[in-house]
Order: structure tokens, then sequence, then C-alpha cells
């Protein structure tokens, strides 16, 4: 049986720069099932972090419906969204975004603050994640500046998966790094898939979208096809 | 959680430390001007009261009253009202007057051999060391028989005595005392203790005559300078200014010839002027911690607008509108808390120095303490607001586009 766990209907965002109005999705509608792995494709411009945004709860919709796990978000409140933001979804940027003044550890740990968990747990569980994605153990209390960019990834996904999350957004994850750091940070994509969470992976690179089970093609704000 | 949004803080202020300092700048003025005021008035306070009831309690003072001063006149002090007479007759006629002192005050150039010194001369009676609660060290002072016999004899205050006479006993020596056109040899017959500075004069650097002695040999003056009136105690003081004013009106039949002030009065005027002086630079600190308030305001707005990225990023991991408003706020408080600190040692520090240098007594009251800090953080947290609302209320994904 298969569950769906983000259904959108005939989503629109539209922006609105000065008196000027932008569509980044004039018309989206979809459905995915938990445990996917979906790579989104498309031009520069066509659309694609703004559906990654909607669908990890940072921006609601303009119009149109968009339920998460039964839930509807257009109703939920902004402590709500924060809340679903912290435990169900796991973001990684294609900057990264670590925070600066911070190590690696200490980054990792930012969600699990939001949590509310207790230090000692936050850093045996930031300490457990970084092993997880590989990154060796004397790296832990470098500050970002001090890695590589496939480090930097490595620890951005950590922070991702510290709350245990069933669904990891990633927006252009390997447009930062060279293609043999890209297919690590593929690879373990490709391994929490496999322990069940839901990946949404947004790429302009083929190759990428090819780990992936399903490609939605998205152009001018449309889905352009499917397959 | 407040503990890791304490240490994101610190953090934070520590990574631009030059730029913390200056916008705590402002606090640490206005606290320490705040403590430095409060503690130095309070001082003041202290030991100008301390010193008008140095000399003893229940002290009143007739002075003569000012004449003219209206349609353009200058106005002049009334002189001649005041006779010994008046005096007896002050000292009779109220039941809660124990002792009226009449005095002359004038200057005097005083010599003895070839040390001078110009002292004050205090023409007065024997009640006059127990009216202004001055002792004798050696010898003794003015007696009934000096006044009676107009005799030409003085007591001298340690100054006088120390500059007219080093290593030498002044008692039993002449010293000739110059004053007006007159010329007077005078018999050193007591010095007074060590007493120091009262409001306008110094008791140690005047010398004390019998007043009928001046009167006669200057020119057969009638009139004296002033009464110094001491009550039966301290409680009957106002009733014995009252029976003097009645009486004196009655005597002199014209209330502007004469004025009554009383030490408690006195104590009064200097608590209402001091504290009317520390409420007006209170106001000035007050201005400049608001001053400070709007710094931080400035700097954390700033701050703001540097970290939207960050604050994007806070946001797409889980943090709620509260965390934001909380962790800026906390940031603005430790601005202000830092502040408070330094301030308040700065502001002890300076009324130290004014102290050591004016002799007044630090008087750093817990009120004083608790109100800077109170308002630092109080401040911190009013003008921390609108940036912590600010960054609260930012939208996550326009955050993260932020360059
Ligand atoms: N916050 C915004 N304000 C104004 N226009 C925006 C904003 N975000 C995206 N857009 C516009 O919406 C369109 C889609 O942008 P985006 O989703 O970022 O595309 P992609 O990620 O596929 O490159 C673009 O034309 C972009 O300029
Ligand atoms: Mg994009």
């Amino acid at each position: 049986m298969e569950e769906v766990l983000f259904e959108l209907k005939n989503v629109k965002k539209v922006y609105r720069v000065g008196e000027v109005y932008v569509p980044a999705l004039r018309d989206v509608s979809l459905k995915v099932e938990r445990g996917a792995f979906i790579a989104i494709v498309g031009r520069s411009g066509s659309g694609k972090s703004t559906l990654l945004h909607i669908l990890g709860c940072l921006d609601k919709p303009t119009e149109g419906d968009f339920y998460l796990d039964g839930e509807n978000i257009l109703e939920a409140s902004e402590n709500r969204l924060a809340s679903i933001r912290n435990r169900k979804i796991g973001f990684v940027f294609q900057q990264f975004n670590l925070l600066p003044r911070m190590t690696a550890l200490e980054n990792v740990e930012t969600p699990c603050i939001y949590a509310g968990v207790k230090r000692r747990e936050r850093i045996e569980r930031a300490r457990k994640v970084l092993k997880k994605v590989g990154l060796e153990e004397e790296r832990f209390f470098h500050y970002p500046s001090q890695l590589s960019g496939g480090q930097r990834q490595k620890v951005a996904i950590a922070r991702a998966l510290i709350n245990d999350p069933a669904i990891i957004l990633a927006d252009e994850p390997t447009g930062s790094l060279d293609s043999r750091s890209g297919d690590e940070i593929l690879k373990i994509f490709q391994r929490l898939n496999e322990e069940g969470r839901t990946i949404i992976l947004v790429t302009h690179e083929q190759y990428v979208a090819e780990y992936a089970g399903r490609i939605i093609r998205l152009k001018d704000g449309y889905i352009e096809d499917e397959k | 959680m407040i503990v890791e949004l304490i240490k994101i803080a610190f953090n934070n202020l520590g990574s631009n430390k030059l730029r913390s300092f200056l916008s705590m700048l402002g606090i640490i003025i206005g606290v320490s001007a705040v403590i430095a005021i409060i503690s130095i008035g309070q001082g003041a306070t202290y030991r100008i009261r301390s010193r008008v009831s140095s000399l003893g309690s229940g002290l009143i003072i007739v002075s003569p009253g000012f004449k003219g001063g209206k349609a353009g006149k200058v106005s002049t002090e009334v002189r001649d009202v005041f006779s010994l007479e008046l005096a007896a007759d002050l000292a009779k006629g109220s039941p809660d007057v124990e002792e009226v002192v009449p005095s002359i005050n004038s200057g005097a150039l005083l010599k003895y051999k070839d040390n001078n010194y110009q002292a004050r001369m205090v023409a007065t009676t024997p009640g006059y060391i127990r009216v202004l609660n001055c002792s004798v060290e050696r010898g003794r002072f003015l007696l009934e028989r000096d006044v009676e016999g107009f005799r030409k004899v003085a007591v001298i205050g340690q100054g006088v005595a120390s500059e007219l006479f080093p290593g030498e006993d002044p008692l039993g020596k002449k010293i000739i005392a110059y004053f007006g056109k007159r010329r007077l040899i005078f018999e050193v017959v007591g010095v007074l203790a060590h007493k120091g500075q009262m409001m306008f004069f110094n008791f140690d650097e005047q010398i004390y005559v019998p007043i009928t002695t001046v009167m006669k040999r200057a020119a057969g003056k009638r009139y004296v300078d002033l009464y110094l009136i001491q009550a039966k105690d301290a409680d009957k003081a106002e009733s014995a200014a009252m029976e003097v004013e009645f009486l004196l009106t009655r005597k002199l039949k014209d209330p502007d010839l004469f004025r009554i002030r009383s030490q408690e009065e006195v104590i009064e005027t200097v608590k209402q002027i001091t504290s009317t002086m520390i409420l007006m630079l209170a106001g000035i600190a007050g201005i400049s911690l608001v001053v400070g308030g709007i710094g931080i305001m400035n700097i954390m707005l700033v701050s703001v607008t540097e970290r939207t990225r960050e604050i994007g990023i806070r946001k797409a991991l889980g943090a709620k509108r509260s965390d934001i408003l909380l962790q800026f706020l906390i940031e603005a408080s430790v601005i202000s808390f830092i502040g408070g600190v330094v301030g308040l040692f700065l502001g002890w520090i300076v009324s130290a120095v004014v102290s050591h240098f004016t002799g007044w007594p630090i008087i750093i009251s817990p009120l004083s303490i608790v109100l800077a800090f109170g308002f630092s953080v109080g401040i911190g947290l009013i003008f921390g607001i609108y940036p912590a609302r600010k960054a609260a209320l930012l939208n996550p994904v326009e955050a993260l586009r932020y360059e």
C-alpha cells in the first residue's frame, strides 16, 4: 500500500516585486509517496527552488491546496510550521548554509536546540550523524571555513538528519562540488532513501537525476513532464 | 534553551568586540553617571548635615534684615537695631530660650613679634562656646568678668595659635590687633580645640574677644551684628524661634528689620537644594541612558540586517519566531547588562575619586544600584524589542535568499 506524503493541488505561487507580480509556480499538482526518491529538474528560473520551499513549509502557496502527511499546511500556524521543519524535514542547500561562527559539531546540534533536546544527548546525536555521513572525527571541531566543500555538505546533511526526519529536501546539493565529492554526497542520499526516508532533490545536472526513481521536469512554473 | 541563547549572544558579541563595546558605551556612561551623581549627592548632603548639626542642636540665628530694594533702589542691610539690652530682654521674655549670645564679627590683622595673621575677630560673650558647641583646649574661654570689665583678653583658634606662635605657648602672650582704624593689645588667655570649617567660616581661624571691649573701644559702637540663640532643647527650637520673632516684632515694630533662621531651617534648605540638584543631574543621566538605549537599538538593527541569512537558516532548521525574538532580546540585554556592570564600577570609581578630593563619604545605596541595573537591562529590552521583532518576523525564504 502506497502512502501519500505530499499532496499539492493546483498550487500557484506569485512573488510581488514592487508593482510587478512574478509568477514562480503557475499550476502545480503533485503527489509524492512515502519513501520515494524524486528529482526535480528544469532550467534556472523554472520554479524548482520555489516548489521545494513550499514542500518544506518554508513558504506558503499563494493559491491551491497543500497537504503534508494529511495535514492541511495552509491552515497551520507559524509555530506548527516551525515544528514541522524542525522534526519532519531536513534541508540541504547548494551553498551549505552553515553558521560560520560555530564548529561543525555545533552546527549539527542547532536543530536539536530548537527541539529542546538536552546538551549531552545533543552532542551524542551530533557525533553519531557526523560519523554516519562519513566526516572524519578530527574535523568535528573545525569551523566551516576550515572545511572543504564536500566536508561542509556532509556537515549540512548531518545537521538535516539530527532530528531523524522522514523527509530530506535538497536544493542542488552537488551544485557547488566537484564531481567526486558530488558522487559521495549522492551516495549518502541513496543510503538515506534505502533507510526509508523520502528524498526530494533539485538539480539541473542530468546524471544526478539518474539516482532518482522519478524525475519531474519544471518549465516556467509548470510541470512539463514526468517519468 | 535560555542558556544556549545566552551562549549565542556572547559568541556574537565576542566576534565583534569593538562594536559591542561602542554600543555599550552609552549605557556605561549613563549608569556610571547615575551612580556617581546619586552617591556624590548623598555624600555631600550627609556631610553638610553633619556639619550643620555639629553646631549643636536648637540653634537660632537672628541677623539684620534688608531694607529697600524696591523701585530700583539697592537693598541695604539694616544696621543699628540689635543692642545688648535687647539681647537681655529676649533671654528674659522667651521661656523656651536658654541663652542669647550677641556677636560682632569683623576682620582683624593680628601681630605677635614678627608674625602676623589675618583673622576673623568675633566679639562675643561667654555663652558663645556653649551655643556653638566649641570646647577649650588650653587656658579658658571668656568669662563674665572679662565682659563686665571691658578687659583686653582674647581666646584664639587652633589656626591662629599655630600661625602666630609656632613652637611657643601662646598663653599669657600679648597680641596686637588692628581692626577698623583701631589698634588694641590683647592678652591670650585660652586656645580653643579644633573644630574646622562650618559653612562660610572656620572656627580655627578666629579670635574671640569680649564684646564690650570692642564696643567701647571701637568708637562707642552701641549695636551688635547678630544674636546666636540657644533653645532650651532641640524640640523647643521652633517655639523658641516663634517667641523670639514675636518679641522682636513688638520691640522693633518692623518685621523687615530682622531675619530669623533656625538650624532646622538651614538643614531643610540644604536638603532641598541638594535633592533638586540630584534630581536634575539624575534627569540628565537618565537622558544619557535613553541615548545609550538608542545606540543599542541602532547596533541591533545593523546586526539583524547583517545576519538576515543566519536568521533564514535558523528558521529553516526549525526555529520559532519566539526563538529568534528571544535570541536578539537576550543579545540586547547582555549588551546593556555588561554596560550596566561596567558603568556601576566606573561610577563607583568616580565617586571614590570625588570623595578623595572633597572628603565627602561615598554613599552608594542599594537602591541606586538596583535602579541603575533595572534601568540598563530595561532599556536593553525596550530598545531591543523592535529589532528583535523585525528579525523574528522575517520571511524565511526571503532571508535565505539575502546576500
Ligand atoms: N523571493 C522572490 N521574490 C521575487 N521573485 C522570486 C522570488 N523567488 C523566486 N522568484 C522568481 O521566481 C522564479 C522561480 O525562481 P526559483 O524557484 O528560484 O527558480 P529555480 O530554483 O528553478 O532557479 C524566478 O523567475 C525568480 O526570479
Ligand atoms: Mg534554485
